[in-house]
């Protein structure tokens, strides 16, 4: 029944499904007819891996695209004329065509990896405030512990911010924690970090391609106000088997490709552990925390057009805790981590201008908390499990106009804190069954890129998104419109406006995120949280020197808060203890990226304001957010000192995050007046600003004969060089006289850090 | 190798080092009044009394709690506001509360009618007005029926309420303990101020939400029972004073000073903090011992 209502709002009677018929059937008709059309996907040579946003074009460079996420491309040539192929770090290939047909090109790998070795990397594509991140080139970063960090590599990227210092949480233009829509081979990740975030979720061994999102939102994306990162793990090598890892300081991990089914699939299968706890142990220290994971995947080619994938994720960070402080002993096992799945089918259609991408994936983050106190028992668990299924076509019309549209359906189900208690564990804590809540959230989209002239692209698109929980049905129309312009060669200008709409939040605290945190979604009384952002770039880019600049403007509405003077979070009425309100994030960003061969650098700065008005927070004056920061740096370098050795470097700097500090104390009596209590008296929401924190990080590759069939590496380095405090709270420190002083705490200074990786 | 992978692993971890913490300074809340009242009312002598407290507020950084004497009244005059001229208005004419000990203001005998309309002020000896504040005086309320059970190793209390139909109400149910012989005399201020260092219990804060069908019944187990008698109040309260006493009593709950959201206590007193507020307590007492 859900379903129908859910579905009677993207009705074609609806206004907005009307709207978007029409522009499809305009585009449609407009399109000119095509010429011989060629389809196919590009490779990597070496392992059959798929690679994404290759430059596909034709000789006179009019005509061109880029292969998608699954390394296809479509592209509508002239006979007997030749089609160039050009991905950063490959060497660039070209082909004579005859007739036209299913092609798989593969590339070779350029050689002198070094040369290109930055993590952050424009594509030829046109879309600003899109970012894709080449794998292949992260692993010369700098790493705490050694171990390499997608997350922390995207927050070196103007308008992408950490939280916590070391932390692995994103937040994007002026935007929250959950306003990121992370997807893992179509699957949405709901919690993104291990340890608290001091590790991202993602085995970097295992991953092929990501790209991230901040602006110009395509329309086959949504459901997030602030960034869309789209992950694609490895196929597995389908030419050799081919095993790699790496031990680190705080973690290890292996990862195995196998070519299977006579060179059709391929499998490959990554795990990863840390063991921080063990390496406590011999310092005499103890951290009880660990975490593991596991990715697998499967892919067959059933046709030269068919290809299905099957991939899994699973992953848990453990705490096993053990206390005796006098009153028995206190056991406390917490398991908490994502298992992710999705099977897609890839089908290239014959004519070779349509491609389809059908997904069905299943995601579910869970925690849980198992207490034990003498004889009695504790257990505490929540989660959120989303089914979910998503169908899409890209359409070549022709060279000058390319289609994308599809449909989506998740069927969210959110469980919140169930209690259960055996004994008298703690007398306020009560039984609490689980409190079974379903969101169902659908979504139609069509976006068209369009050649208007040389030099002139325009992009637009319409996704119509609904979602329904218990009587609240809600619908928006999220129309996405982009403008790109050649001013001349090497000088693009870009204007972009989206609209978002995001229909569940995680039930944060404002004084910190934790995995603990709940997901939720809206209700009668909880509204869609919306935004629009506008922005602005341009883009200079010369033999050895690429310059971005982008300024944002981004209001956003019914933003979801606790209620101040919240106390227990997670239980009772939910809907109860949230307001709404409304924010606005505005700022500029800039980049510049200098390749000389040897020498490689990017330069980026971003200037933002990010702040909030609630009615009912901060006696209803608009406040700074938590991550209002004003100015942020950061300067990445890498120089290639022989064929066997590297040595990366990075800065950063950022201006402190804000808090709610205790400013005062004042003396009440009880309700029953025969005691005094001293009640706290708070600045201003956010109205502390910690200190800047900056820092700097450095690594040396050691490499063998790259030649060998052996490959090994020796990465030494050092997180936070320097030693320089990052502030990530404030404690009050007791004084000899018993006065107390604020003091700025950070987490990691010089942390030394040394691994070992291989391939063979 | 394992051994000496490990070995240089560890070498890296001792390495390691923690950052210095880094000064900071917050600028401290501006120093402001803070008022508390408190309605006294014995029902079997008759005797009442009123109490305003003036004290000021603290800097966080302040590290000890305020000390208090053997009579119950604060030590340190910095955080009191002393030789303040407290007057109470009511329907009935204006009177002025004697100073008993600096910051400490006390009437005795104070008659307060239901609904009536109640102002307090205080001034310095100038005649400026240092704070201010306005309440209704709320109506009396009584215990339906009160009695006590269970065994004297696990004593409990059971008493019913009567809601008022038709208007909103918000209750507050004081539990005490206390020897017998220790009876009520309102006529000295320091038998009420020693009362903050009585043994207190608990209290119970309730809405009209509590009760069913106008009725609401309570059965409270009476733990750490020091003394041989029990006195147990209820007062009808108004709504601001109550969401007051809500947010003081949840504060106090470790797991929001560690996790919480910002808490903004709730106020009626003009220029400063505090609630000022008149409820009457119905005061019932009953021996430990009886059945």
């Amino acid at each position: 029944m859900g379903v129908l209502r859910l579905f009677s709002v993207i009705h074609p009677n609806n206004p907005c499904m009307r709207s978007l018929f029409t522009l499809y059937l305009f585009i449609t008709c407009c399109s000119v007819s095509a010429q011989n059309a060629i389809g196919g996907y590009v490779t990597d040579s070496k392992n059959g891996e798929a690679l994404i946003g290759v430059s596909v074009f034709t000789a006179n460079r009019i005509s061109g695209t880029t292969t998608n996420a699954y390394g296809f491309f479509s592209l509508s040539v002239p006979s007997n004329d030749s089609v160039y192929f050009q991905y950063l770090g490959y060497e660039p290939q070209s082909i004579k065509l005859s007739t036209a047909k299913t092609l798989t090109i593969k590339l070779k790998e350029a050689t002198g990896e070094l040369k290109e070795a930055l993590v952050v990397g424009e594509r030829n594509e046109p879309q600003h405030g899109s970012t894709h991140i080449n794998m292949k080139l992260l692993n010369s970063l700098p790493a705490m512990g050694g171990e390499r960090d997608l997350v922390k590599a995207l927050q070196l990227m103007p308008g992408i911010k950490k939280g916590a210092d070391g932390t692995a949480g994103m937040l994007v233009r002026g935007g929250a924690h959950d306003q990121n829509l992370i997807l893992l081979d179509d699957a949405p990740v709901y919690n993104p970090s291990h340890l608290l975030g001091f590790f991202s979720l993602f085995n970097t061994d295992a991953i092929n391609d990501a790209t991230i999102q901040t602006g110009g939102f395509t329309a086959n994306y949504g459901g997030r106000l602030s960034s869309v990162l789209d992950i694609h793990t490895l196929n597995g090598n389908m030419e050799k088997t081919v095993y790699s890892g790496s031990v680190g300081l705080l973690a290890s991990r292996a990862t195995v490709q196998v070519p299977v089914f006579k060179g059709k699939g391929s499998v490959m299968v990554a795990g990863r552990v840390s063991y921080i706890n063990k390496l406590y142990e011999l310092t005499g220290k103890k951290l009880p925390f660990y975490f593991y994971d596991f990715n697998a995947k499967i892919n067959y080619r059933l046709t030269a057009n068919d290809r299905v994938f099957l991939s899994v994720y699973d992953g848990d960070d453990i705490l096993d805790e053990s206390e005796s402080p006098g009153a028995g002993t206190i056991r406390i096992k917490s398991k908490m981590g994502n298992q992710i799945s999705s099977l897609r089918w890839n089908h290239a259609f014959s004519n070779k201008k349509q491609f389809s991408n059908l997904t069905l994936f299943s995601s579910r983050y869970r925690y849980q908390v198992d207490a034990d106190l003498n004889e009695s028992n504790l257990k505490i668990s929540s989660n959120i499990t989303d089914v979910g299924i998503r169908y899409g076509i890209q359409h070549q019309v022709n060279n000058r106009l390319s289609l994308r549209y599809g449909a989506e359906m998740i069927n969210h189900t959110f469980n919140p804190n169930s209690t259960k208690m055996k004994g008298s564990f703690n007398e306020n804590i009560k039984d609490r069954p689980a409190q079974v809540r379903m969101m169902k959230e659908a979504a139609l989209y069509l976006s068209s890129q369009y050649n208007l002239s040389t030099g002139l692209l325009l992009s637009t698109g319409l996704r119509y998104s609904a979602a329904q929980s218990g009587k609240a049905v809600y619908s928006n129309p999220e129309p996405r419109v982009q403008l790109d312009y050649r001013l001349k060669p090497g000088q693009t200008v870009s204007v972009a406006y989206s609209e978002m709409v995001q229909y569940m939040f995680l039930l944060s605290g404002s004084s910190a995120v934790l995995p603990t945190d709940l997901w939720y979604g809206i209700s009668e009384r909880i509204k869609p949280q919306h935004a629009q952002i506008i922005s602005l770039g341009y883009q200079y880019t010369q033999k050895m020197i690429t310059v971005k600049a982008e300024a944002y403007y981004k209001p956003m509405q019914k933003l979801v808060e606790y209620k101040e003077g919240t106390i227990d979070l997670v239980n009772g009425d939910i809907d109860d203890k949230i307001i709404q309100g409304k924010g606005k994030a505005y700022g500029f960003e800039l980049s510049t990226k200098i390749s000389n061969g040897k020498f490689n650098a990017i330069i980026g700065y971003t200037l933002s304001w990010s702040n909030r008005t609630f009615s009912g927070l901060n006696n209803d004056r608009t406040f700074l957010a938590r991550y209002d920061r004003r100015h942020d740096i950061s300067l990445i370098a890498n120089y290639e000192l022989s064929k066997r050795t590297a040595l990366s470097a990075v800065w950063c700097y950022a201006t402190g995050s804000r808090f709610t500090a205790i400013t005062g104390q004042f003396m009440m009596p009880d309700g029953n007046y025969t005691d005094i209590d001293l009640l706290p008296l708070y600045s201003g929401r956010n109205a502390i600003q910690l200190s800047a924190s900056h820092r700097l990080d450095m690594n040396l590759i050691i490499k063998n004969n790259p030649g060998k069939k052996y490959r090994a590496e020796w990465h030494i380095g050092a997180y936070n060089v320097y030693n320089q405090t990052q502030p990530y709270r404030i404690k009050m420190q007791k004084n000899d006289d018993g006065s107390y002083a604020y003091k700025q705490v950070g987490l990691f200074g010089f942390v030394p850090s040394i691994a070992y990786q291989f391939t063979f | 190798m394992k051994n000496s992978i490990i070995f240089l692993l560890t070498i890296s971890l001792l390495a390691a080092c923690t950052p210095e913490p880094l000064d900071i300074d917050i600028r401290q809340a501006e120093t402001k009044p803070v008022v508390a009242t408190q309605y006294y009312f014995d029902t079997i002598t008759q005797q009442s009394a009123l109490i305003v407290t003036l004290t000021k507020t603290l800097t966080a950084t302040t590290g000890n709690r305020p000390q208090i004497d053997s009579n119950g009244f604060i030590v340190d005059q910095d955080y009191l506001v002393a030789n303040a001229i407290v007057e109470l208005s009511t329907s009935t004419g204006t009177i002025t509360l004697e100073e008993v000990s600096p910051g400490f203001y006390y009437a005795f005998n104070v008659e307060l009618l239901d609904h009536e309309h109640c102002r307090v002020n205080a001034s310095n000896t100038n005649g400026e007005t240092i704070v201010s504040a306005e309440t209704e005086v709320m109506a009396e309320v009584d215990f339906t029926s009160l009695s006590l059970s269970g065994p004297s190793s696990d004593r409990f209390i059971n008493y019913t309420l009567t809601d008022n139909p038709g208007t909103p109400n918000w209750y507050l149910v004081n539990y005490l303990t206390k020897q017998q012989k220790d009876t009520a005399n309102y006529n000295d201020p320091k038998y009420i101020a020693r009362r903050l260092t009585e043994q207190k219990l608990d209290f119970d804060l309730f809405t009209d939400s509590d009760f069913k069908n106008g009725t609401m019944s309570v059965s409270r187990k009476l733990e750490n029972l020091q003394y041989d008698t029990i006195a147990i109040a209820v007062s009808n309260i108004n709504k601001g004073y109550y969401d007051f006493l809500l947010t003081q009593k949840r504060y106090g709950l470790l797991v929001n000073q560690l996790k919480g959201e910002v808490i903004n206590f709730p106020t009626n007193i003009k220029g400063g903090l505090g609630y000022f507020q008149l409820s009457r307590p119905k005061l019932r007492v009953l021996d430990v011992n009886d059945r």
